[in-house]
Formats: C-alpha cells, structure tokens, sequence
C-alpha cells in the first residue's frame, strides 16, 4: 500500500509546481495552502505504528508528538494565509 | 447583505451549542483530542457563522470590535502571567497546579488559548469583512 | 532564568496590546522601552547555561541554552534592538501597533537564538517573519505591499520545506534536541538529503545569492527601524545553520559545495552593489554579500569566525541603514544623486567610518571576524581578499554620492543615534582585537581605485531598469528555490 509520508511529499510538491506555475497572487496563497497540507499528511504519516490505537491516554498510542507538532504549524499557516490575503486584498489591482 | 429566514433561524439556534462544544474541548483538552486552538476554532465558528448569515454589520454591533480586542489581549496576558507564576514554584513554565487540578496548568493555559484564538479569528474576519462592506 | 530572555518582552508586547481598547495610547512608548530593555537585566545577570523549560528532563523538555556562540549573537541582537527601539520611539510617535509588532519580534529573534531544539527555533524564527511581513507592508506604499507579498511567498515556502527536513530527521533519530539527535544519527542518505533541504531553506532566508532577490526589495521599502534590525534578522538563519553543522554530520563535498557559494554569493552581491543607483539597495546587496563571508565560516568548519563576522556585520549594518535611512526620510527619497550628508559632521562621520569597517579595516572588529574567516581557509584566501577590494569600492560608491549635494537636516535624535554603532564598533574592536595592520590602507585604497576607474568607464551609472508583476516574481523565485534544491539535493 502506499503510506501516508509518500503521499505527503506529492502533495508539497504539486503545492510547490503551483506556485511555480500561477502568476496570480491569489492562486498561489491557495498552492501555499496545498503545500501546508502535505507537510502535515507527511508528518502525521511519521508517527503512525500499524496496530496502535489514537494518539490519547491510554496505554498504546500512535507517536503523538507529531500530531502536536502540526498543530503549531497549522496555527501559522492559517496566520500567514490571513496576512497574504489581507495584503492581496489591499494592493488590489496592481498585482 | 444577509441570507433567508430560515438560514438566519437555523444558525440562531446551532451558534450557542457550538459554543459549549467549544467549552467541552477547552476544558477537557488534557485527557481526550481537543485541547486549545481546536477549541478556540470552533468558538470562533459559531460567531463567524453568524456573521455569514446575518451580515457582519450586525455581527459587529453585538461583538463590538474593541471588546474583542480586549478579550484578545488579556488572554495573551493571562497566558504569559501563568507561565511566569511558574517561577516562583522553581523552574520558568512549571506545572505547579498538578497536585490540585488533574491536568495541572494544562487547563487554564488551555482556556486561555482558546479565547485568545477566537478572539484572533473574530478579529481577522472583521478586518478582511471591510472588503465585502465596499462590495 | 534563560526562558525569560524571551517571555518577558512577550508579555510586554500583550501589554501594550491591550492599551489600544483600553483607550490609554499614551502609555504604549514607556511599555515599550521596558520591554525592550529588561532583557538586559536577564542577560547580564543570568550567565551561560543549559535548562529545560518547565523542570523536566532532556528527553521530555525543550532546552534552552546560552553557550559560548549563541552569547554573541545574543548581546548583538539586544545592542542592535536598544538602538532600534530608541530610534522607533521617535519614528513611530503616536501609534501602538508598530510597538506590539516590534516587541514580537524582539521575543522572536531572542527565542530563536537560545533555542537548542530545532521545533522550537522554527516556531521563534516564524514570529520573527510574521511579525516583519506585517511591519515591511506598514507604509503603505504600493511598493511596500508588493515587498511584503514576494518576501512572505519566498519566507513561507522556505518555512514549509524547512519543517519537512525536520520531519525526516525526526523519522530518522527519534528526538527534535539537537543533543540528543547528535547522539544517534548515522550518515544515511535520508539524513544527508534532510540536511541539504535545512540548508537551502537557511539560505534562502539568509539572503545568499541565487535566492537573494527579496532581501533587496523589502530592506527598501520598509520603514527605517525595521531595516536597521535587518541586520539581525539575517543572522537567525545563519545560527540555525551553525546549530545543523555543529550537531549533525555534513559531507566533505556538501562543505565544498556550501563554500563556493558563498564564493559566489560574495562577489554577485558586490557586483550588483556597485550597479545600484538606490542607496537602500546597495547596503541591501551589500549584506548579500557579507553574509557569504560568514557562509565561509561555516561551510569551513569555523564556527567561531562565523560568529564573530556576523556579530561584526549586524552593528555595521544596522549603523548604516540607520544613517542612510534618516537621510532618505528627510529628503523623501532614496536616489543616491538625491541624498547628502554635507553639513552635518556626525552622519558623514558614521558613515565613513562603518564604511571602512565593513571592508575589514583593521582597528574595528570587522577585522577581527575577517582575520579569524581567513584562518579557517585553506585555498582562496586571495579570493576574500578580492571581495574585499569590491566591497570597499561599492562603498567608495556611496560615499562619494553622499558627500556631494545639498545635505538635509536630520532629526537631532536620530543624528545621535547614528553615531553609537561607530563607537560599538571600534570599542569592540579595540577591546577584542587590538591590532592594528597598515595592510588594510592598500585594500582601501585599490577600492577606491576601482570605484574610480569603473566610474571613468561609465559603468556604474547604469541603473538596473526593469520590474516584473509580483506574481510573475515569486513565480520565478520558487522555481530558482526548487532549482538550486535539486541542485544541493544532487551534491550530497
């Protein structure tokens, strides 16, 4: 089967050939997006142990120091995604 | 700008149970998934799916713009308060609620993420909702 | 104790957010300069160290730790931010968000400096790029916005696949400390290709040559506190990059390979410096180029000249995107044919005097960090001493458009701000160096030779003329990104 870390990176890198190839600004805070959510896919891929349970109190869990981790990353891809739209936003139609 | 009745009824009535859901993931982040930013998420939803069905003009008039900055910045306060209070206990950050509160400091830091993250997303989708007035 | 080098100006910065619904904006400069100076306290009287945060152990903790490099980078950044804060208080009279914005990225550059795990200083170095994006875009200016939007592309794709080599070698070794991770990696070639994704990403926020093209445009249009402290913020990659070549294992022809670019990266910043007809962007190019040096230090296995030629170069820097920069406020623009520091003794002073510095000019302590590059070099010492040669010609450059003109009052504040670099500088120098080589005025004066015969042949005063759409630009700056990743992906 394919696992999660594989798919992960194709999804940073057709994020990456999206900002590559879109010239509006607006397509590539949306391929940044798509780059963001890869790099979590492989990281919560990283942890993952066949036959464990979820990554709370009990005594088998999946490696849950990933999915912490991604958190973080998540709050700062929203925070940088809601800047690049408020200046996109504001430069108008001069991009 | 505002949607039909029905939408407007709807959301009128889901908002507040999205706020105790809200609380739920806040509260009892430390043992089950959830914890701060999940819970400040979902607290901004119910105020953000307001604003989707009523208009943000509305929004703006029963959750005004200064009162949730304010929110904003005493939770950021409480939240760095609490890690220096840990420094009377020994190290910076310390855990010095455990023998009291099961969790510890994880759930005021935890409560205190949560508002602080919805007030944050409130206020983003004010200031980029200044875009849809013009239109 | 160390932890609050960076929790104290964080609360700071809350504080002084809450002033604005609280409807006291009076108050926000006295918040401000607390937070910008208690950090002192915390730096002299704690002293060097290890901790982990919150009382655990290593293997559950974060570690936090000021060692024998860090120490410099630290006292740089809290030398370079008094003089920024001092400077933004007068610059940004009657606002509050400004001062929030600034006492973020305080934390943030202090956070990232002590910070021994490499999550840790992801997250420190992307407050310090949030919090920058938001101030290069203040002015408001078309060209500000256009700036912030091509640096927050570039800095955001760098972030992303920066967390992705961390990733690997999480997969790899099982630990995020740098201690621990040191302990059980193996040279594998997952490890090897994890480490050239660090680097390209490092270097791209450090501003070295082919991925250097937002540094230019964002040191140009922000406002002039947040360029002075460009010079720190430079240095944060190139601590991380200290930090993966001391702790994890590089190859002996990625080394080669970091080196010669940092050969390039040294003369393509002095070449395009030399071409430039905006002052701004020849001291921004300029760093394009310093930061090859240091790049050496690294790519050598010389940590301690790269320390010390960073130290060097953030207060040079700074000292002169301040001079530089209030005299461009003043006229209201940034032409080098426009500005002048005629009539007025102490930015003519402080900029001559930065100038000789950063050629490596022997009492300043510029020299010191050359001197120590160049023993950690065993071919192509002739080389730095080149781009030596080309850096103090670009600097002839300036100063010779600068001393003539009409000269333009300055802000008394401002004009005793300037002078401090210069004297933190040479009492740096003296203190630490103490030599004093009569070599240095054959460099200076082939720069000057040079500048002089490239401006009888006319070469110098053809600006670079064109402009792409800001999309088209990041467009092609993530295509040289993943470019020169393949690049450094094939060298391992």
């Amino acid at each position: 089967m394919i696992d999660a870390e594989t798919v992960g990176v194709l999804i940073m890198l057709i994020g990456l050939y999206g900002i590559i190839a879109n010239e509006k600004p607006i397509k590539q805070v949306l391929s940044v997006n798509v780059l963001s959510v890869g790099l979590v896919l492989f990281f919560i891929g990283t942890g993952y142990v066949p036959n464990r349970t979820f990554p709370v109190m009990p005594a088998n869990p999946v490696d849950p120091l990933p999915a912490t981790l991604m958190l973080t990353t998540l709050v700062v891809d929203v925070a940088l995604t809601a800047l690049a739209l408020a200046l996109i936003t504001d430069m108008g139609v001069d991009a | 700008m505002g949607m039909t009745l029905v939408v407007k009824k709807t959301t009128t009535l889901v908002a507040p149970f999205l706020v105790t859901y809200g609380a739920y993931l806040a509260l009892y982040g430390y043992a089950s998934p959830g914890g701060g930013f999940q819970a400040g998420v979902i607290l901004a939803v119910s105020a953000i799916l307001l604003m989707t069905a009523y208009g943000p003009k509305q929004v703006k008039k029963h959750f005004p713009l200064g009162e949730v900055s304010l929110l904003e910045g005493f939770s950021g306060l409480f939240l760095t308060v609490l890690a220096l209070a840990g420094l009377m206990f020994g190290a910076f950050f310390l855990n010095f609620l455990r023998p009291y509160l099961p969790g510890g400091t994880v759930v005021p830091f935890n409560v205190g993420v949560a508002l602080k993250v919805a007030a944050a997303f409130i206020l983003t989708f004010y200031l980029l909702s200044r875009w849809v007035d013009r239109d | 104790m160390i932890p609050l080098l960076a929790a104290l100006p964080l609360s700071f910065a809350f504080a002084t957010a809450l002033l604005l619904p609280l409807h006291r904006k009076n108050l926000a400069k006295y918040l401000f300069l607390t937070g910008a100076f208690v950090p002192w306290g915390v730096f002299l009287l704690g002293g060097e160290g290890s901790e982990i945060v919150g009382g655990w152990t290593r293997m559950g903790g974060i570690e936090v730790a000021v060692g024998v490099y860090s120490r410099w980078f630290i006292l740089a950044e809290l030398l370079l931010f008094s003089i920024a804060a001092l400077y933004s208080v007068v610059y940004f009279r009657g606002k509050v968000k400004p001062f929030v914005l600034l006492l973020l990225i305080h934390t943030g550059l202090l956070g990232a400096f002590i910070s021994r795990d490499l999550f840790n200083y992801y997250i420190y170095m992307e407050v310090v790029s949030v919090s920058t994006f938001s101030l290069v875009a203040f002015p408001g200016s078309s060209e500000a916005k256009k700036a912030a939007y091509k640096y927050l592309m570039l800095s955001m794709i760098s972030s992303y696949f920066f967390v992705f080599a961390v990733g690997l070698l999480y997969l790899k070794t099982g630990y995020l400390n740098l201690y621990l991770m040191s302990q059980v990696v193996t040279q594998s070639k997952e490890v090897a290709a994890a480490i050239a994704i660090a680097f390209t990403s490092l270097l791209l926020k450090a501003g070295i040559f082919p991925l250097h093209s937002w540094l230019p445009d964002a040191n140009s249009a922000a406002p002039t506190p947040v360029v002075i402290l460009s010079g720190i913020t430079v240095n944060v990659p190139l601590y991380g990059m200290l930090l993966l070549s001391t702790y994890l294992p590089l190859s002996v022809q990625f080394k080669a390979a970091l080196t010669s670019i940092a050969f390039i990266s040294m003369f393509a910043g002095v070449g395009m410096a030399l071409l430039q007809r905006d002052a701004k962007r020849l001291l921004a190019y300029s760093t394009v180029s310093q930061m090859g040096y240091a790049l050496i230090g690294i790519g050598t296995g010389n940590p301690l000249g790269a320390v010390y030629y960073s130290f060097a170069h953030s207060i040079i820097k700074g000292g002169l995107f301040l001079s530089v920069g209030s005299l461009s406020d003043a006229r209201g623009s940034r032409r080098l044919d426009a500005l002048s520091y005629r009539g007025d003794v102490l930015i003519a002073v402080s900029v001559i005097a930065l100038s000789l510095a950063i050629g490596g000019v022997s009492p300043f302590v510029s020299a010191l960090g050359k001197a120590e590059i160049l023993q950690g070099l065993t071919w192509g010492r002739w080389l730095v001493y080149l781009a030596g040669v080309g850096t103090l010609a670009a600097f002839a450059k300036l100063n010779y458009w600068l001393s003539r003109g009409v000269g333009v009052r300055v802000g008394g504040v401002y004009r005793l701000l300037s002078i401090i670099p210069t004297l933190l500088v040479m009492g740096f120098g003296l203190y630490l160096y103490r030599a004093f080589q009569p070599f240095d005025a054959v460099t200076v004066g082939a720069g000057i030779l040079t500048f002089a015969l490239l401006r009888l042949s006319g070469l110098t005063d053809r600006g670079i003329g064109f402009e792409l759409p800001v999309g088209r630009d990041v467009s092609i700056n993530a295509a040289l990104y993943a470019l020169f990743l393949l690049l450094l992906l094939h060298v391992l």
